[in-house]
């Protein structure tokens, strides 16, 4: 059987407050839905935050309306649980009540279901997201499920959960309080794919669809992001996973500034021909980085190419000279060096250096070094 | 307050006789009625009358010897219900005259009257409220008595407050600080398991962060910290080197005393022309900083103010280490007692500095800051404290329930003493030994006191006094823990969780 283990949407989520973020997550929902549905699928698990909040905008709730009426007419399953974003905060109904006639949310109305298919029973439970203080509880709650999973071949368990294996600083439960007689356990929470086996039990969180925060950029340009197909019909669960192709391109770019138009072009061949306008996160390293001057360049070069760009600039520090050593350390000569033979201020650095490495009893002769110094090479030459 | 005559005539009623050979300083009565170990009594005198305690109570009978060897003795006695041969004795502690509390020359002569001293005498001798005098609790024979103690000299001559845990010792602290507070005077207390800060202790506060600044500490207290020894006189030279040139530079640009030390030896390092000794002492001196950072991360602060400076004046200032450790307390304790004592000493000496009015110092734990056998940062300030206080206006009050394990020298100092239940033997000759006014039959009593009663003595009561400290209405949390509800109570439930969740019809 074909479970379709999907996650972690935040329909209704405005990215950079953008009219076109927010469509882009409905966009990914809903090729989603598409991919589901041709891969002839029979149950989708969605494991929490459907929605960006408990009070969702109508767009968000419409499109899921329509795409989970969409899976109903055609004859498939879902499942849903609450995520922490979609658990009210105060007394009052989640927005999954909505679709009682589309979807079993599981942790609302029943904990449980078993899907019969080609003679095959799946155990179907789960539970909404539950914070760390009633972690006792739902250990309890936990187990009570896992006996009643043993009655039968195979089982999954969905939950919306930071575990400790992958969240190791702000963990919810702990994997070992996972129960291991189930067959697949789908997590939602960690917006990036992740896996692992528990006993004989399969535990994966399926990841975010659209790149929420930039930190998932990277995660996304090497395994991209999307849902998973798992197939319960072996001995053994196995995780298909389904990249989607409609998710908005982000890239993050170093460019340096003293060549910063000749970087923006090469970039700009990059960005020119993707599917979806990027988001591009501008790095721009240099010293002394005229904020103006970048923004600018990129506007002529770049910004017809792009959605949104938020550049940052990295100021460098002096960068460190190093000095040969040749025969023996003379002091003077290095000097000479650094002051690329200027003899006159070599030798001052040499008389200042001479004086203040013995402490404080030198600085006063060294103040009056600099400013005889000064008086006579710029005083002098200084129109009166 | 009305009395009954009846009440009155008891307390003046005649309850025995001196019999055998008496001392001026003790005496021993055959009682007609015998009265409760304790509790006050007045002995007839030729120079008037004397007041005294009642120190041991023996009773006897002469057929019921221990020499009877035959139990149906006993049987046959106890069957003709005559007891009359049963005697009470018991031995009087002479105090003073009545009036003055000065000692007798003569020892009463036997047959003189033994009473039960009145209610008025036990008040003038008790109860001198006046303006430097402040309430701590009431005579536990006379709960209608109460009992002042004499602030100057509870200040001026120290004070330990010993007990067992549980006895009452953080109640005491709190009734003497909240009285001093409304007084007007100024107590710090080191509060070493968070216990006051919450406490509303003369409704005046001031609670104090555990950092220190190392800016403000001497080069001596700095080297201690950083463990150089005195012995390494290189790095000792360098490191002052160092320590001029950080306070040089924090008061002109600001920023970390540490790292301006760090900073200026590894310019040290780098530069030329140090001989290979020097060399390896910078090398060490800059792993000692580390090692110094590291060890105290947390109390440690270069934005810290100076101690002192975060002092307020007619206030309780709590100083609050309960999340530092053992070391780091000892730290934070010997600088404020170091930065304490010379300011009060440049205030009386110079006229200047913040400290301008004389401030009490509570110290808990005091068996961990000023340890018998084992040398402490705090404990040479204890002792120096203990000794210079007094000229200064800086009192000690050493709060301890290891009496044995605290320094006899630091405890000896201590002229005034609260000491309450008190069972292990060790402990109780150990403040014994401290205090030549703890004689073996109060030493007695110790093991049997009640939680919140104490021996009271010293130059802060007139008398010794065994007294039911008053109980703080707003209690400190040093409490216990009551352990068995806690495990009873139940962890947060999912209930609560799905109670938010409306669900759908």
């Amino acid at each position: 059987m074909l479970i379709a283990h999907i996650s972690d949407t935040h329909l209704g989520y405005r990215q950079y407050n953008m009219d076109e973020r927010e469509i882009d997550f409905y966009e990914a929902f809903e090729e989603a839905v598409d991919t589901i549905l041709r891969e002839h699928v029979k149950v989708v698990v969605h494991t929490g935050d459907l929605f960006e909040n408990p009070r969702p905008p109508v767009k968000a709730l419409y499109v899921a309306k329509e795409q989970f009426t969409k899976l109903r007419d055609r004859g498939v399953k879902v499942f849903a649980v609450m995520g922490d974003h979609d658990m009210p905060k105060r007394r009052g109904m989640p927005p999954h009540s909505l679709f009682t006639e589309q979807l079993i949310t599981l942790g609302l109305t029943v904990d449980h279901e078993v899907v019969k298919d080609d003679g095959l029973e799946v155990f179907i439970a789960g539970l909404h997201h539950v914070p760390r203080r009633y972690r006792e509880d739902l250990r309890l709650k936990l187990s009570q499920l896992a006996s009643k999973a043993s009655n039968y071949p195979k089982s999954l368990l969905a939950l919306h959960q930071a575990v400790d294996k992958f969240l190791p600083f702000e963990y919810e439960v702990g994997f070992e309080d996972l129960p291991s007689s189930f067959t697949y356990i789908a997590l939602g929470h960690l917006h990036r794919r992740a896996q692992a086996y528990r006993g004989r039990a399969l535990v994966a969180y399926a990841g975010s669809l659209e790149i929420t925060r930039r930190d998932e950029i990277e995660e996304w340009r090497k395994q991209g992001k999307g849902f998973y197909v798992v197939d319960l019909g072996g001995d053994e669960p196995t995780i298909h996973r389904v990249d989607l192709t409609s998710i908005r391109p982000q890239i993050e770019a170093e460019v340096d500034y003293l060549k910063l138009i000749d970087e923006l072009k090469k970039l700009q061949a990059q960005v020119k021909n993707l599917p979806k306008k990027p988001i591009l996160h501008l790095y721009v390293k240099g010293k002394n980085v005229d904020r103006r001057r970048v923004l600018e360049a990129v506007q002529l070069h770049m910004s017809q190419y792009l959605l949104s760009w938020r550049p940052e600039v990295v100021e460098e520090a002096e960068p460190e000279r190093r000095l040969e050593v040749k025969a023996g350390l003379d002091w003077m000569e290095l000097f000479k060096e650094a002051f690329e033979g200027d003899v006159e201020l070599a030798s001052l650095a040499y008389e200042l250096f001479k004086h203040l490495k013995t402490g404080d009893e030198g600085v006063e002769e060294a103040r009056k070094l600099t400013r005889e110094f000064y008086e006579k090479r710029w005083k002098r030459a200084s129109p009166q | 307050m009305l009395r009954s005559t009846a009440e009155e005539a008891e307390e003046n009623c005649v309850i025995g006789y001196i019999i055998g050979e008496a001392t001026p300083s003790e005496a021993t009565f055959l009682s007609i009625k015998p009265p409760k170990l304790g509790q006050y009594v007045v002995v007839e005198h030729e120079e008037g009358e004397l007041l005294g305690m009642v120190q041991a109570l023996i009773s006897g009978s002469v057929s019921l010897s221990v020499d009877v060897h035959d139990p149906r003795v006993v049987e046959r006695v106890r069957r003709l219900g005559d007891l009359r041969d049963l005697y009470v004795k018991g031995k009087v502690r002479v105090l003073g005259d009545v009036e003055t509390l000065s000692m007798p020359r003569s020892p009463p002569q036997p047959g003189a009257e033994v009473r039960l001293a009145s209610r008025q005498i036990l008040t003038r001798v008790f109860s001198f409220e006046g303006s430097g005098s402040v309430r701590i609790g009431t005579l536990i024979s006379h709960p209608d008595v109460p009992v002042y103690i004499d602030v100057n000299r509870m200040v001026t001559r120290h004070l330990a407050i010993l007990a067992m845990t549980g006895a009452g010792k953080s109640n005491a602290v709190a009734v003497i600080t909240d009285k001093v507070v409304r007084l007007g005077g100024t107590v710090v207390i080191f509060d070493m398991h968070s216990e006051y800060t919450r406490a509303k202790l003369g409704g005046l506060v001031n609670r104090i962060e555990a950092t220190v600044n190392p800016a403000y500490m001497t080069a001596t207290e700095l080297m201690q910290l950083m463990r150089i020894e005195p012995h390494y006189h290189v790095q000792e030279r360098l490191f002052r080197r160092a320590y001029r040139e950080a306070l040089r530079r924090v008061t002109a640009e600001g920023g970390s005393f540490v790292d301006h030390m760090e900073r200026f030896l590894e310019s040290l390092e780098e530069a030329e022309g140090l001989s290979s000794s020097d060399k390896k002492a910078v090398a060490s001196l800059i792993n000692k900083i580390e090692g110094f950072r590291d060890r105290y991360e947390g109390v440690v602060d270069h934005r810290a103010d100076d101690i002192v400076a975060r002092i307020r004046l007619r206030a309780a200032n709590v100083v609050d280490l309960g999340h530092v450790d053992e070391e780091a307390a000892d730290v934070i304790v010997s600088h404020t007692l170091r930065r304490v004592l010379t300011e009060r000493k440049r205030f009386i000496l110079e006229g200047r500095g913040s400290l301008a009015q004389p401030v009490f110092m509570v110290l808990e734990e005091a068996h961990i800051l000023a340890p018998a056998g084992r040398d402490t940062l705090s404990k040479y300030w204890v002792s120096r404290i203990a000794r210079e206080g007094r000229k200064f206006g800086v009192g000690l009050c050493l709060v301890s329930q290891r009496p044995k394990a605290l320094d006899p020298d630091a405890l000896s100092q201590a002229n005034n003493m609260i000491v309450l239940r008190m069972v292990e033997p060790t402990d109780q000759r150990h403040v014994q030994q401290a205090s030549e006014a703890l004689s073996d039959d109060l030493l007695a009593q110790l093991p049997s006191l009640n939680v919140g009663e104490a021996v009271v003595l010293g130059m802060m009561v007139r008398a010794p006094a065994l007294v039911k400290i008053d109980l703080y209405p707003y209690k400190p949390a040093g409490g216990d823990i009551d352990v068995v509800s806690e495990w009873s109570k139940k962890t947060a439930s999912l209930e609560e969780l799905e109670d938010l969740i409306e669900k759908p019809r």
